[in-house]
């Protein structure tokens, strides 16, 4: 058994914590460069790069990609000091994961129908393979596993805002 | 109940019924009048409207049936009638009442990608629905002067190739349509061009919408009975509001 009895959501929550810091380091990486690179370049290909509301997606997702890379490096650091705060990795795990949907979605819709004839994605790739569609599909793996979305928010909501239990 | 209303209602049910079959397709549809619907009395159809066959079509998207309808039941019928009515013309429509004939229209995003040197036809488009299970293809297209027009063209002619372009969505059958100095002949519009072109891709985005329509109300009706019987924390999951929430979003959209 590991750590005492009847403490096992604790123990669950540190080392998901432990884990989540690094992996989530590595998964914001990977979305802010090379899958935020491949977005530009699905809205380039699709002659898209010149619509005003397409930029304007464009420019909000950068901003939310930085914001991401922040957090992460953040939750890294605060684990190694011992201080995270009881949601940190709550917070960093929504955010990502519908970051992650609200890319995918937008590179597909994008992408038109060309992104519906990509039925494979390369064996080696990430979240974000530039298989836009099979990607927002499996960004699904990411918001309801692990802890859904919701589940996500009523720990924000009970540990990290202090708010009354549901 | 309207008189319409309580016919649509009675065609609903029935087309539920006849689309439970395992593999439902398009001898099954002609014989259930279902590739006649439009087709006038006197050339074997029923001589009803788009209102009657959108009623199939919500109840195929239900289903998420994969079937020839929407390429030749839907949008063949659909550019035949819109032609100048003459003896090629009603015989195909006949054809397609008893099932005898899968005429699939290349409708693309318009006449633009398809234009004509005399009689030849040149061009091509990808994700046509089901051209590749047509008998023969109603290819939308600009003449020599640039006038849309419908060139009818066989399946197997020389210069017309039709490749099967798998989707991720495996109900749905796409073809790229390439034609390459293919002999066809020319059929003409009855009314202005133009305006007959754009009333065929606004059918075939009507069509895509039933189709959609019956889908989601399939999805929901789903979610909704899954929701009030899967059980967690001792108590069905649609009662936690966090689950049922998207559903009347869903509902009322």
């Amino acid at each position: 058994m590991v750590g005492p009895e009847n403490a096992g959501w604790q123990v669950a929550q540190e080392t998901l914590g432990a884990e989540r810091g690094l992996t989530m380091l590595e998964l914001a990486e990977r979305l802010g460069n090379a899958g935020f690179r491949w977005l530009v370049e699905a809205c380039r290909d699709a002659g898209a790069l010149g619509d005003s509301l397409v930029a304007d997606r464009l420019a909000a997702f950068e901003t939310e990609i930085s914001a991401l890379r922040s957090m992460t490096a953040r939750l890294v650091s605060s684990h190694h000091a011992g201080a995270s705060g009881p949601a940190d990795t709550s917070i960093v795990k929504l955010y990502y994961s519908e970051l992650l949907q609200r890319m995918t979605d937008f590179a597909t819709e994008v992408s038109g129908l060309p992104a519906h004839a990509i039925r494979r994605k390369p064996a080696s790739s990430g979240w974000e393979s530039g298989a836009w569609l099979l990607d927002f599909i499996g960004s699904w793996e990411w918001t309801i596993p692990g802890g859904s979305s919701e589940i996500q928010r009523t720990i924000i909501a009970e540990r990290g805002l202090g708010l009354p239990r549901g | 109940m309207s008189e319409f209303a309580e016919l649509h209602e009675e065609l609903r049910a029935v087309a539920r019924d006849v689309l439970k079959a395992p593999a439902p397709g398009w001898d099954l549809f002609a014989g259930a009048g279902w590739t006649g619907l439009e087709v006038p009395e006197d050339l074997e159809g029923a001589g009803v409207s788009f209102a009657e066959v959108a009623v199939i079509l919500r109840e195929m998207g239900r289903a998420a049936a994969r079937t020839e309808y929407l390429g030749a039941g839907v949008l063949g019928v659909g550019t035949l009638l819109a032609l100048e009515p003459g003896p090629e013309r009603d015989d195909l429509l006949q054809k397609t009442a008893t099932g005898e004939a899968v005429p699939v229209a290349v409708v693309g995003p318009g006449p633009g990608p398809f234009g004509m040197n005399e009689t030849r036809l040149s061009g091509r488009v990808e994700f046509i629905p089901d051209a590749a299970a047509a008998s023969r293809l109603l290819i939308l297209a600009r003449d020599t002067r640039g006038e849309p027009v419908i060139v009818d063209i066989p399946t197997g002619t020389a210069g017309l190739r039709v490749e099967a372009q798998p989707v991720v969505d495996e109900t749905r059958r796409l073809a790229v349509v390439t034609a390459d100095g293919a002999e066809g002949s020319v059929l003409r519009f009855a009314g202005d061009p133009e305006a007959a072109a754009g009333r065929l891709l606004d059918r075939a985005a009507v069509a895509i919408a039933c189709d959609s329509l019956g889908l989601m109300e399939a999805m929901l009706e789903r979610t909704v009975a899954y929701a009030k019987a899967r059980q967690q924390f001792g108590r069905p999951i649609g009662s936690f509001r966090r689950c049922s929430t998207p559903a009347p979003t869903c509902s009322s959209r």
